[in-house]
């Protein structure tokens, strides 16, 4: 290869002849410039054939013309391309355009355009008409059966459907239709509640349940078709807990009553009073805890957590809980039964708070008569007569002053305590003592802070011989007794006074029995003291005395009893001996009828049941007739 | 009534006239679809629209069963509005309760009881006093 050639090729250097004149001239064109050059080549580009189109062949021949024309008339280099380019646009936006109408469909529909028009059958049409209409018909039919079936599914499956259920709940509880939903209302506002919490419950229909296999003999529980959606705070059971014990107990144990737990999830009545006990419980407890706060006593109540603490006495407390639970779930029950409740549940004092809240509610709502229209509405019936009658400030302060909630449930509890010391009292003096009998009568009339007791202290076999009746009221903070000459004995809380009271009754009775028995053996009585000053001083209250003599008065028995010593009996004879010693002081015979000393009597000796019955015995004994 | 519920009760109202009129509606359109039109031009009347037809057909029937199913919703409807504002019924509930439970009855009862059993008490708790056994 090294021994090639380099050729060289270049343009030959003459140019093309363009005319030859008549004269033999030649005109050669002028050699084009490189910009000419480029210009000319650039002419020579067949866009259209660029484009492959077959359509653009039978235009080529035009073009060309065209192209002829432009190059001839081009009035500046570039513009037939820039033409060429222009209506290439052109044709693009057009384009565009019937791409947009095709797709918008807005104003033409593109339709293929069948090549071969079919020929019209009517029959065709009649059997595809007829079949369409079978389509529709079953559609219709389908949609029949659905709604029989669904209302027969209705009637079968629930001797209860929605609607009836619905106008039972409608019966019993407040209800309203807000869009699509129907909400209850279970508070207490429409007697007289203002507790904030809104308490609604929601009405829906219950899912159908499945058909339950069961034999035809078994008769299952029917289902109901409402469902109750009550709010999340509202669900479980719940109740107040009051109990009075001398400790401060701990957290609250909730020893719920099984019956309660199991009657949870049963139908949806059961489920709305639980729900509404919820709410009255939490409005109870809001309403206790925001008078605990602002009572003052003495010694302060205590709110913690859910529990409300008062002092009622001196080592003994109120508690009043919150309880609630809202899932019966094993471990608290087992927890419940390790532990058993220590304080015991008052119902009556739950009870009486459940009625104190409701007569709240019930002034709320009812005030006195009258209720003129130039008043203010709620005012006492003592606030009207304030104006009038012209009460000072010390008579308006009273009139204003209302006991809260709080301070009459503790002094609710306060007697409960106060009265359940006294029974305890009673009975256990009636137990200590056995032989004047102490009988007590509580009386059926009493109110929540008022209670009185009758007792009445008789000899056994002697009932209608002597009776001292006592009667005693009992009150909140203090107990009154009332005793049978009608002296009247104001006593605190502490029971211990009472039990004095009732032993030195008890005392005096003795001696006042004795002295009624003398009155029917026929013994004078020589002395009746009931504050007898002799002998050794009683622990508690004074000594009773009697001295008695025989119907003849040679014999003299002498009775001292006391409340805790009880009772010493001597006697002493007239004449002291039956022979007589002349001696060198007694000389004459006429002096052993005058009474001896006392002899004290071995009492325990005596024959018979009681006091009463042994000194029948001794009077009999020491009686000459 | 209040205006709520009027509104409400019109509202029903108009439901009720739209879906029958739909039904109606609806029918008269599947019978005119079914109607064979015998000059009918040929070149009008193609496969795809007898297959149109056809689905239009369906459509409507559907249509008419979505009508039905809407009014008996209504029915149901309705009976909850009349179950939930029928005051008369409740009154006459409430009146009837108050009467089942006879609050003065009971009350005389109890305190008949009450009576009674004070009335056993005060022997029970004299014996109970009086016996050696306390």
């Amino acid at each position: 290869m090294s021994l090639s050639v380099n050729v060289s090729l270049e343009t030959a250097d003459e140019y093309s002849v363009q005319e030859i004149t008549y004269d033999g001239q030649e005109k050669y064109t002028q050699p084009l410039s490189m910009s000419e050059n480029l210009t000319k080549l650039a002419q020579r580009i067949d866009f259209s054939r660029v484009n492959n189109y077959d359509d653009t062949e039978p235009e080529k021949s035009d073009t060309v013309a065209e192209e002829k024309e432009t190059l001839q008339s081009a009035v500046w280099p570039w513009e037939s391309v820039r033409n060429k380019l222009k209506s290439a646009l052109t044709e693009l936006c057009v384009l565009l355009d019937d791409m947009n109408v095709a797709k918008d469909k807005r104003y033409l529909v593109l339709d293929p355009v069948s090549q071969e028009p079919s020929e019209f059958k009517p029959l065709t049409a009649l059997v595809a008409r007829k079949k369409a209409l079978a389509a529709s018909a079953a559609i219709i039919q389908n949609g029949v059966e659905f709604l029989k079936s669904h209302q027969n599914d209705a009637t079968r499956s629930r001797a209860m459907d929605f609607h009836s259920e619905l106008m039972t709940i409608r019966q019993n509880w407040r209800m309203k239709k807000v869009g699509n939903t129907i909400l209850g209302d279970l508070s207490y506002r429409s007697v007289g509640s203002r507790y904030p919490h809104p308490g609604s419950f929601e009405v829906t229909k219950a899912p159908t349940p499945q058909p339950i296999t069961s034999p035809s003999n078994v008769p299952s529980p029917r289902a109901s078709s409402l469902k109750v959606t009550v709010a999340s705070d509202l669900e479980g059971v719940s109740y107040i807990h009051v109990n009075n014990d001398t400790l401060a107990s701990g957290d609250l144990s909730i020893p719920l009553p099984p019956v309660a737990v199991s009657s949870l999830e049963s139908s949806w009545q059961q489920k709305l009073e639980n729900a509404q006990n919820v709410l009255f419980c939490k409005e109870l407890f809001a309403q206790l805890a925001r008078e605990a706060v602002q009572l003052q006593l003495p010694i302060p109540t205590l709110v913690i957590g859910n529990q409300i603490i008062a002092t009622l006495f001196p080592g003994v407390q109120l508690s009043i809980g919150l309880c609630h639970t809202t899932v019966p779930n094993k471990k608290t029950t087992e927890k419940q039964q390790q532990t058993p409740s220590r304080n015991e549940h008052k119902p009556v004092l739950e009870h009486s708070l459940h009625q104190l809240l409701r007569e709240i509610h019930y002034n709320s709502l009812h005030h006195p008569m009258p209720h003129p229209a130039t008043a203010t509405l709620g005012i006492s019936r003592k606030m009207y007569f304030a104006g009038p009658e012209a009460y000072d400030r010390h008579t308006l302060m009273e009139a204003c002053k209302s006991e809260t909630m709080l301070e009459q449930i503790i002094s609710q509890s306060q007697h409960v305590v106060l009265r359940l010391r006294t029974m305890y009292m009673i009975d256990t003096l009636a137990c200590e003592i056995k032989d004047p009998l102490i009988i007590a009568h509580w009386l059926c009339l009493n109110s929540a802070t008022k209670s009185s007791v009758k007792i009445n202290i008789v000899s056994y076999g002697y009932e209608s011989q002597s009776r001292t009746p006592l009667v005693i009221h009992v009150g909140v903070k203090n107990i009154k007794a009332i005793c049978r000459d009608g002296r009247t004995f104001h006593m605190s809380y502490e029971s211990q006074e009472l039990r004095y009271l009732i032993m030195s009754q008890v005392s005096q009775h003795q001696i006042n029995a004795i002295q009624a028995l003398s009155k029917l053996m026929g013994w004078k009585v020589l002395s009746h003291n009931v504050n007898c000053g002799v002998g050794p001083v009683e622990m508690i209250g004074t000594a009773s005395s009697i001295v008695l003599a025989s119907p003849n008065g040679d014999r003299m028995i002498a009775v001292r009893h006391g409340p805790q010593s009880g009772a010493q009996v001597s006697i002493s004879l007239s004449p002291h001996e039956q022979d007589f010693y002349p001696s060198t002081l007694v000389k004459d015979r006429k002096w052993q009828n005058i009474n001896g000393g006392f002899k004290e009597v071995m009492w325990e000796k005596i024959e018979g049941k009681n006091l009463v019955s042994k000194i029948e015995y001794l009077m009999a004994c020491l009686t000459n007739f | 009534m209040t205006l709520n519920q009027e509104t409400t009760l019109k509202s029903y109202k108009k439901h009720l006239k739209d879906d029958i009129k739909s039904i109606l509606d609806n029918f008269v359109e599947i019978l005119k679809l079914v109607k064979v039109d015998l000059n009918e031009n040929s070149h009008n009347y193609l496969n795809s629209s007898r297959i149109q037809e056809n689905y239009e057909m369906n459509v409507r029937a559907a249509n008419i069963c979505r009508a039905a199913q809407s009014i008996s919703k209504l029915i149901y409807s309705i009976k909850q509005f009349i179950i939930i504002n029928d005051f008369p019924l409740i009154n006459e509930a409430i009146s009837n309760k108050t009467s089942y439970f006879k609050v003065n009855e009971i009350d005389n009862k109890l305190i008949t009881l009450r009576d009674e059993i004070s009335s056993e008490l005060f022997d029970l708790e004299e014996d109970f006093y009086s016996s050696i056994i306390k």
